[in-house]
């Protein structure tokens, strides 16, 4: 993959991707708009206009809909290809923010310091999502996963793999 | 409503046929588009193979009714 380097023995431990309630709020609109056709449909069907006129609603609605799917399908590849990556000696945080831009960044397991989980509103507290922050030292900025789901079990994975890197590198100064 | 049915009545068929041709060259500049995406920044090579195939299955068809629909309301 291009940008991400996975090292030989390297172990890739999990993926984390935003919360599909992030990809349901992003596509809604795309849903609705992809009602339209159907509702046109039964309203023709409902005034008892030509089966000719029929045939040109169904070309306008297929037209339409083929264009909602690739939007659709748009939004999807961004949700899926924005990523963090846990292996067990670091972690890659890919930002897609559209199919044009997006940044690869990564930081080793052991320089992670502090790891906050944010939780905020009702949505985000029922359906179990939130952001974890995660401080690295010697970095200036924060690495961020927003709208994560099972933040808590995600910040736990993380220290525990966290600490597995530390006891690893203290092994490799002790011997 | 009478007035609105037979304004698109009167559409020349050359302008649905542009229509149609726009539709399909749209869904053809993003699925190279995808393609490339999936192919180049995917994790999980086996996934975005499927989920590609899924595009373009779904477009296909609907490209596919789009244009057996204008055949069907011209000819």
């Amino acid at each position: 993959m291009a940008g991400v380097s996975i090292d030989a023995g390297e172990k890739v431990i999990a993926e984390y991707r935003r919360h599909w309630y992030v990809l349901v709020t992003e596509s809604g609109i795309i849903a609705f708009l992809a009602f339209l056709p159907f509702i046109a449909l039964v309203a023709l069907t409902a005034t008892g206009y030509s089966e000719r006129l029929l045939f040109f609603v169904l070309f306008v609605s297929m037209g339409w809909l083929t264009i909602l799917w690739s939007l659709f399908f748009i939004i999807w590849t961004n949700y899926y290809l924005d990523v963090w990556i846990l292996t067990d000696r670091k972690i890659i945080d890919i930002e897609q923010y559209t199919l044009f831009s997006r940044e690869v960044s990564e930081f080793r397991l052991d320089r992670v310091q502090d790891v906050t989980v944010e939780v905020k509103g009702i949505v985000a507290t029922m359906l179990r999502f939130g952001t974890l922050h995660v401080e690295t030292a010697g970095a200036v900025r924060e690495f961020v996963i927003k709208n994560v789901p099972n933040p808590y079990d995600v910040r736990d994975e993380i220290m525990d793999w966290h600490d597995k890197a530390m006891k690893t590198l203290s092994l490799q100064k002790d011997g | 409503m009478k007035d609105f049915v037979d304004s698109l009545e009167s559409l020349a068929p050359g302008f649905l046929w542009m229509g149609a041709i726009f539709v399909l060259a749209f869904t053809t500049l993003i699925s190279l588009t995808l393609s490339y995406h999936w192919k180049e920044y995917s994790i999980d090579s086996k996934t975005s193979a499927k989920m590609f195939k899924g595009y373009l299955v779904v477009a296909g068809i609907l490209v596919v009714a789009m244009i057996l629909s204008l055949i069907l309301y011209l000819y």
